[in-house]
């Protein structure tokens, strides 16, 4: 068959044709999915880089089993692809090359008219002219179209080896050319030549079949063949007319490969006219037989036969091990077969032969998975003494079991085991052990475990097989629970059978006792022939401690977890009996803490429960403190995590205490630690309350400093989680034990962490007041130069309990506290006065929104309180201004809200706040300015009102407050101011009375010395109590 | 513009004079006088136990010394109690007198408030 292909870049009139890529192509003759995929590769630009559009091709491959020609023309912009199968007849080799010369050669101006030319092409006929091949280097000239299609045909037909193994064919108008690779001689050539030619049948299909074989690698792989290749071909040219066993077998997988079933055929035909020959390979027999099993199992079975025949006749034995490798992926019925005769063949076999069968059967053992091979399997095991391996291979088979055929199988399995003679029973016991817990994990509910065991103990006993019996006793006591629930007490009812009475196995009978002790307090009884025997026991071997000790482990933990607080107690006094040294004192300890645990884990009832509680009582009661602290310690620590369990407030302060004295005295650093967990568990456990109890009782009992951090640090970080765990006395409490603590260490860096973190842990929690005050205390404890990064965060704390105070409706407690928090600041802050200046004006700012919130005039008087307080505190230069404007607007809201406020109220308070910032000039002013007041009205009323009587009262309060006795300048000035105003006085007194007699005495007065003015408010009754008579005599 | 003159101008005209009645007065006066002495010894004793004076109590205390000193509580009561007519206008001393007895308890209260331990 052959396939044309034209392809061309040209866009004019190729518009219908079928596109591949940036081509327009046309198919002439049958095209198949390699070609199509071929050709798109081919016309990939990604894919096929050293196809050049702009140079000419003319170039030759091998590929899928077709001679494939492509070639290209630069002024044409067109090319062709012509496919030819592989080994074509001559006709279609003569197309598939007069397309080739045609394309060489056209005079074609443009695509179509290629296409017409190939399409039009004349053929030649053939007759070939054959070629010898000298040379690596192969160059066939062309002098016509005739000289270039026989001699090419005759290349393709003689020489296709050579194009197989070329890198690059070239076929253009004038000539082929090609190199062939080195690594074929012209002798290999020609021998190709030779069997492409040979007359028999065998060697040239078989050759033929190469080459198509090898068109379908791709030419890298090809050459790797290469040395196999011309072997085999050689080889297969010593065929005769009876195909050579050695050589197939010898080439089975390369011919099985090329040609199966023509193989197959030749490989029937040589065993069925057998020769015996002595090149043949056992090792390539048992290869062939296996290649070929896939096909034919039967012919498979032969070859394998008539490899062992030489095996045995050779005495060959290494061969077997690949012939049971070979065999055990085959059936088992094979594999039985040749167990069979090699145990035939073998029956006596020496310590070598025995090596190679150990071999051979570990071989066919290795994927096995059918019952019956490895039975035959491990039956010829035990043939050559190999009776663990027999073991094992039997048991593996259980290592996963599907359902309970699987069991019943296993047990039988496990008996077989332990009749097998040959094998210790130390190993036998260790490698049954798991399968024997399988077998107890699976077997069936009803009787057929318990007399599965009753067998079993019968060989055992038969056999008197003592170390079996103790391993598989031990075995079943420990793993009873895996039994069927009601088989339990049964299956131990069995054993007991068998070993009682039995002196050698006393000591298992207890074993078994105990747990049949368990299992029966498990069903709600309590055996007491079984308690008496227990006791019996340990009583009679009372001197073997480490015997009896697992016996009353058991017996303790029995009777703890199921409550029988009477066995319990006649343990604990037997064991008070008995010789206690440390080491036992300790174990035994060890024990009553699991018995404990068991007390509380399985008790559903509360009161007994509490045993748990009481054993960890009954331990402390016969310990020995300076020598069992450490491992009390460790008890005591499981004490109180089962005290927490069943919430027994006072046994877990009890045990917590425990904990914290043994820790101490064994020297053990990592109490705290697991403290604190408890601590953790018991905060889980919802007992919030207790958690700090014993935290307190511990503290209590004096911890070392950095246990008590820890302690306190453990506080801090429960209550970071749980909201209100502590009060924030509490909590200020925590910082503030954090803060001594580290102190009384000098570890300052520690203070300014602390600070910080205890900082930010309450106003995290909005706790500003304890905030400051945590900051004062810290302040307290560190040295000056130390505290001065905190005022800044003491103030910004003092302003956030402001803000705190936003909602509070108690005035009166807000004034309070801040006052006292104020009073603090102003002791602690001496550096940020700018800041202090901005507590001050917002705490005033404060407490004037109260008085508009309330009207409770208080709270400005708190105002002018705090103002005065800071007069007194900080230099009066540095807050001067913030404090005028502060109390200015007090003055102003209380104008604003209050009607009643008068203008004498109102100068009193500013005489005060100006007599404590010592501002006398703008106190004068103020008085003035009442003075005028006053003056103007009685002026109006033409009389002396009693308000001017009052005016009287504030010049000599002025005088006092503002201790105008030591300033003369303020005493010039308010004498002026005096003068002033009783000669006002004086001018509107119309009559004489002695009211005005009296303003004309104290004129005088205070003409005469200023000082005077300190009296003149001790005559203020006089004046009153003449100003009636005035008034009368006025009405008149 | 003009009109809203004018009207500011007539309740300017129209601020009434308060009176109180003279007998409340008296009795109130006697009441506030009482209490403003029992502070002022309240205030007095604090002053007296702690270490350092404070700047606000010693002012307070000395203006209370002083008022006493001038004895011009037991002039104006007398006054008060001798008055022939019921009511007393806002400038009369009975009245001032209580204003700032009133008002110095309320500051001797705060003082209090903030200082006691209560």
């Amino acid at each position: 068959m052959t396939t044309l292909l034209l392809f061309t870049s040209m866009k004019e009139g190729t518009e219908h044709l079928e596109q591949i890529h940036s081509y327009a192509t046309l198919w002439k003759g049958n095209k198949t999915n390699d070609m199509i995929q071929f050709v798109d590769s081919f016309l990939d630009p990604i894919e096929w880089e050293s196809f050049d559009p702009w140079e000419d091709h003319h170039s030759l491959i091998i590929q899928n089993g077709m001679t494939i020609f492509i070639g290209w023309k630069v002024e044409l912009q067109s090319g062709i692809i012509i496919f030819n199968s592989i080994l074509s007849q001559e006709t279609d080799i003569s197309k598939f090359l007069n397309w080739i010369w045609s394309f060489t050669h056209t005079s074609a101006k443009y695509w179509d008219e290629l296409l017409e030319e190939l399409i039009d092409q004349e053929e030649e006929t053939i007759s070939k002219i054959p070629i010898d091949i000298t040379n690596h280097h192969i160059q066939i000239d062309f002098e016509d179209r005739g000289t270039f299609i026989n001699k090419v045909t005759q290349f393709f037909q003689d020489n296709i080896f050579a194009i197989l193994f070329s890198p690059h064919v070239l076929i253009d108008a004038e000539k082929m050319e090609f190199e062939v690779l080195q690594e074929v001689s012209l002798n290999d050539l020609e021998m190709f030549y030779n069997a492409l030619n040979s007359s028999n049948q065998h060697i040239k299909h078989f050759t033929e079949k190469i080459v198509f074989w090898l068109s379908f690698k791709n030419y890298e792989d090809r050459t790797k063949e290469i040395q196999k290749i011309i072997k085999l071909v050689a080889d297969l040219l010593l065929l005769d007319s009876v195909p050579s066993m050695a050589i197939l077998a010898k080439h089975a997988e390369m011919l099985s490969n090329i040609d199966k079933d023509h193989f197959l055929l030749l490989v029937q035909q040589s065993i069925q006219e057998f020769k015996p020959d002595l090149s043949i390979s056992v090792e390539d027999l048992i290869r062939m037989a296996d290649i070929v099993y896939k096909d034919s199992q039967e012919l498979a079975f032969m070859i394998a036969g008539l490899a062992l025949e030489f095996i045995f006749k050779d005495n060959s034995l290494d061969s077997l091990v690949l012939m049971a490798k070979t065999i055990s992926h085959w059936n088992t019925k094979q594999m039985i077969a040749l167990v069979e005769t090699l145990a035939s063949q073998y029956p006596s076999p020496t310590e070598e032969q025995k090596e190679i069968l150990t071999k051979v059967y570990d071989e066919l053992s290795k994927d096995i998975s059918d019952p019956e091979g490895i039975e035959s399997i491990a039956n010829a095991y035990c043939t050559i003494g190999r009776q663990k391996e027999a073991v094992l291979l039997r048991l593996k088979q259980f290592d996963k079991i599907e359902d309970e055929t699987d069991t019943f199988a296993l047990v039988e399995v496990i008996k077989w085991a332990i009749r097998i003679p040959g094998i210790e029973d130390k190993e036998l016991a260790e490698i049954i052990a798991p399968y024997f817990l399988t077998a107890m994990e699976t077997s069936p509910a009803g009787p057929y475990f318990p007399d599965q065991i009753g067998e079993i103990y019968e060989y055992l006993e038969k056999d008197q097989k003592k170390i079996l019996i103790l391993a598989i006793t031990t075995q079943i006591v420990k793993n009873i629970d895996l039994v069927p629930i009601l088989e339990q007490s049964r299956t131990l009812e069995i054993v007991k059978g068998f070993l009682k009475n039995k002196n050698d196995f006393l000591d298992l009978v207890a074993i078994v006792n105990a747990k049949l002790h368990e299992l029966l307090m498990e069903e709600g009884k309590e055996s007491k022939e079984i308690v008496k025997e227990l006791f019996s026991y340990i009583e009679t071997r009372r001197g073997s401690k480490e015997i009896i000790l697992p016996i009353i482990e058991k017996m303790l933990v029995t009777t703890a977890k199921f409550g029988s607080v009477e066995t319990y107690t006649r343990v604990l006094d037997f064991i008070k009996t008995m010789e206690l040294d440390i080491k036992t004192r300790h174990r035994i300890f060890e024990m009553m803490d699991l018995a404990a645990k068991n007390a509380v884990s399985f008790q559903l009832e509360e009161t007994n429960k509490e045993l748990g509680i009481q054993i960890y009582y009954d331990i402390l009661s016969f310990a020995i403190i300076n020598e069992d602290s450490e491992i009390l310690a460790q008890i005591m620590e499981h004490a109180v995590q089962n005290a927490i369990e069943i919430d027994k407030r006072e046994a877990i302060i009890d045990f917590s205490k425990g904990l914290f004295t043994f820790s101490q005295i064994a020297g053990i650093q990592s109490w705290v630690g697991k403290m604190n967990e408890l601590m953790e568990k018991i905060v889980e456990n919802g007992k919030v309350e207790l958690s700090k109890v014993i935290f307190h009782e511990i503290i209590e009992l004096a911890p070392p400093p950095n246990d008590k951090e820890q302690l306190i640090e453990k506080q801090l970080d429960i209550a970071s989680k749980i909201p209100d765990y502590l009060s924030p006395d509490e909590e200020t409490a925590m910082w503030q034990n954090l803060l001594a603590i580290f102190n009384l260490q000098q570890k300052y860096d520690e203070i300014l962490e602390t600070v910080e973190r205890g900082y930010h842990a309450f106003i995290s929690h909005n706790r500003p007041i304890e905030a400051f005050h945590f900051l004062i205390d810290a302040i307290n404890v560190l040295d000056r130069d130390d505290f001065d990064s905190l005022e800044p965060k003491l103030i910004d704390s003092y302003l956030s309990v402001i803000d705190f105070f936003e909602n509070e409706a108690d005035s009166k407690f807000v004034a309070k506290t801040l006052y006292n928090l104020f009073t603090e600041l102003l002791n602690h802050v001496s550096k940020h006065l700018s800041r202090l200046n901005e507590a001050i004006e917002i705490t005033i700012s404060e407490l004037i929104i109260r008085y508009i919130k309330t009207k409770d005039v208080k709270q400005l008087e708190y105002a002018n309180i705090f103002l005065t307080f800071v007069i007194e505190k900080i230099p009066i230069e540095e807050t001067l201004p913030i404090l005028i404007k502060s109390f200015d607007q007090i003055i102003r809201t209380r104008k604003k809200f209050d009607p009643k406020y008068s203008l004498f109220n109102e100068f009193m308070d500013r005489l005060r706040f100006l007599s404590a910032t010592r501002q006398r000039r703008e106190g004068l002013k103020e008085l003035r300015k009442i003075l005028y007041k006053f003056k103007k009205a009685a002026s109006k009323d033409n009389k002396i009102k009693q308000e001017m009587i009052i005016g009287i009262y504030l010049i000599g309060s002025f005088y006092f407050q503002m201790d105008c006795d030591f300033d003369e300048q303020c005493k010039i000035e308010i004498q002026e101011i005096a003068v002033n105003y009783f000669e006002a006085m004086i001018g509107l007194s119309k009559k004489e009375t002695g009211f005005t007699e009296l303003i004309h005495e104290l004129y005088e007065k205070v003409r005469r010395s200023p000082s005077e003015i300190r009296t003149i408010v001790f005559h203020l009754d006089r004046l009153i109590n003449s100003y009636e008579e005035y008034e009368l005599l006025l009405a008149r | 513009m003009r009109s809203f003159r004018l009207k500011l101008r007539f309740w300017r005209r129209g601020k009434p004079i308060l009176k109180e009645p003279r007998k409340k007065v008296e009795l109130n006066l006697e009441k506030a006088h009482e209490k403003f002495i029992s502070l002022s010894k309240r205030l007095e004793k604090i002053m007296s136990e702690e270490s350092e004076a404070n700047a606000c109590e010693s002012q307070i205390l000395s203006e209370v010394s002083f008022l006493e000193d001038t004895q011009v509580y037991e002039a104006v009561l007398g006054r008060v109690q001798k008055v022939p007519y019921p009511l007393l206008n806002e400038n009369d001393l009975g009245v001032w007198l209580l204003d700032y007895y009133t008002s110095l308890i309320a500051k001797i209260e705060a003082l209090l408030e903030l200082e006691e331990d209560i």
